[in-house]
């Protein structure tokens, strides 16, 4: 029988946690540029859309990563939380782009925190794929 | 070797949490020398940076931009911004004793609307005589500035069809600036004939950006620059004696209030890298000592399995070392994380320049704070080590100490 003792690991910890304020702060802090004065959108508001739906699914893939025993299933949601990070750094820098100037809110404040929280979300999941892995290797 | 670093490893990774609160140490250590010397010295850059852009000796403007801020805001944040005087002044200063070139500049803001793709700063220059714009266009375009041609800072992204509008003139993107960690880094520049263009159809539209002035007969600045063996601030004054509505102010002038706030910032973070590191290495030793007072016993048992002085110091040093690489590693990413992406964010909310060193520098910065963090770690092991060591064993098991 595998995974008999429920245990709490950091990266567990460390998936949900980011994955939560990363969602908080797309609100708070890492909002895109306002409305034009015409009252139509740039393309930062469809990127910051985007951005959020992905998070929300880390949310959930976390907190299932956190509540689940069987270490292929854990493995399994990092490679998804991974995957979802990379595509979320992904959509500010390509997918969909954002507006024209450097200093803009867009890139001051969503793209810089989309990097941020992205890579560090893609760090701990890889990391627990690799200690995932090794510990089924070793059973 | 192999042996103590295995053993090393082993202990790492059986005492998770005194490991963890060690490279986190490190950590801080290592990502708090690396984070605020890469501050200070992006702000040393930023301000170099400004110096050289500004060019002229000395700046004429309108009384109320120079003193509202909006011309500042121009060079320091890239606020858009527009400020007008009568083109007159040009004559004026020109026949002032120790002027040698004066120049106009014209800075007109587009609009966040229909006529215009994005909100932006526009300088419009005259090719004939300007000294300040286009010494830095040449480096990254050779050829001159037509009617319709823009070129924009480094912080403005050029739109595949490389074609920007601004009040109904569709203008053609030749070029982008390298950065300067300025304001400039967020304008268009074109030269007077495309600005004029502009100007014309932004009255057409409606904008009432020339109140008190004519249009045709409107510049937003002066750039001054003294003859030779003319001391600049008399040139100043004369100008100032000369002008009822301008003011002129030198480059010196300007640049010593941010020279001053960057002295501040840079003072307040060195101070706060030096009291990191002083706690950081205070409790480093103390933690070190007091985990290796801790192990005294299980160190005492390896010394009566044949292991030798050296080879327990090593595994100490080893521990010690292998934690503040990933500690060192992972503050520094951490800091190159957080201020890589932010620094656009910062020079906005620290009201100053900033334009971060060369790779070349960082990749030395990064090496230089990650091997200081880690012999600082592993000198403090060692003079743990040499200390425990000293112990008879015998002693150790009697006293229990």
């Amino acid at each position: 029988m595998e995974n008999k003792k429920f245990k709490i690991n950091i990266t567990d910890v460390a998936l949900i946690v980011l994955s939560v304020v990363y969602l908080i702060l797309l609100f708070t802090v890492f909002t895109p540029c306002g409305p034009k004065d015409d009252g139509s959108f740039m393309k930062c508001q469809w990127t910051w859309r985007a951005v959020v739906a992905l998070s929300v699914n880390t949310v959930f893939l976390s907190l299932v990563h956190l509540l689940i025993k069987n270490s292929g299933v854990k493995i399994g949601l990092s490679i998804a939380a991974f995957g979802i990070a990379v595509t979320s750094a992904l959509i500010p820098y390509k997918i969909i782009g954002l507006c024209m100037m450097d200093t803009m809110r867009c890139h001051t404040h969503t793209k810089a925190g989309v990097y941020v929280f992205s890579i560090l979300i893609a760090v701990f999941a890889l990391i627990d794929i690799v200690v995932g892995i090794n510990k089924l290797r070793k059973k | 070797m192999k042996f103590e670093i295995n053993l090393a490893i082993k202990n790492i990774t059986g005492h998770s949490g005194r490991s963890i609160a060690l490279i986190l140490l490190a950590a801080l250590l290592s990502g708090s020398v690396f984070g605020g010397s890469l501050i200070v010295k992006s702000l040393k850059n930023g301000l170099s940076s400004y110096e050289d852009r500004l060019g002229a000796d000395i700046i004429v403007a309108s009384e109320e931009a120079l003193s509202d801020g909006k011309f500042e805001s121009i060079l320091l944040q890239g606020v858009p911004g527009y400020f007008y005087m009568d083109d007159s002044v040009i004559e004026i200063v020109k026949d002032i004793e120790g002027v040698e070139i004066v120049t106009p500049q014209f800075y007109l803001a587009s609009a966040s609307a229909g006529c215009c793709d994005t909100l932006v700063q526009i300088i419009g220059f005259d090719p004939e005589d300007d000294f300040t714009i286009q010494p830095w266009i040449r480096d990254c375009y050779g050829q001159t500035v037509n009617d319709g041609d823009v070129i924009v800072g480094c912080n403005i992204n050029i739109p595949d069809s490389n074609r920007y509008r601004f009040y109904n003139v569709d203008c053609n993107v030749v070029a982008k600036l390298d950065k300067t960690g300025t304001g400039l880094d967020s304008a268009v520049y074109a030269n007077m004939n495309t600005i004029k263009m502009m100007m014309e159809n932004s009255e057409q539209i409606g904008f009432g950006y020339f109140d008190e002035v004519e249009p045709e007969h409107a510049v937003s600045s002066l750039m001054v620059k003294v003859k030779d063996g003319y001391s600049v601030t008399d040139v100043q004054r004369a100008i100032n004696l000369k002008l009822t509505d301008a003011k002129a102010v030198s480059s010196k002038d300007m640049i010593s209030g941010i020279s001053e706030g960057l002295g501040t910032i840079s003072g307040i973070i060195g101070l706060l890298v030096i009291v990191i590191w002083v706690f950081s290495f205070t409790i480093l030793i103390v933690a070190f000592a007091m985990i290796v007072n801790e192990r005294v016993k299980e160190l005492a048992v390896l010394r009566i399995s044949g292991a030798s002085k050296k080879m327990i110091s090593e595994i100490l040093i080893s521990e010690s070392v292998l934690m503040s690489l990933i500690g060192g590693l992972s503050g520094n990413a951490l800091a190159a994380l957080v201020i890589f992406p932010f620094a656009d964010s910062l020079k906005i909310s620290l009201n100053l320049p900033v334009l971060l060193p060369g790779s070349l520098y960082i990749t030395f910065l990064f090496l230089g704070t990650f091997v200081t963090s880690i012999l600082v770690c592993g000198i403090t092991s060692a003079l743990c080590a040499y200390r425990i060591t000293g112990k008879d064993t015998g002693l150790i098991f009697r006293d229990g100490a």
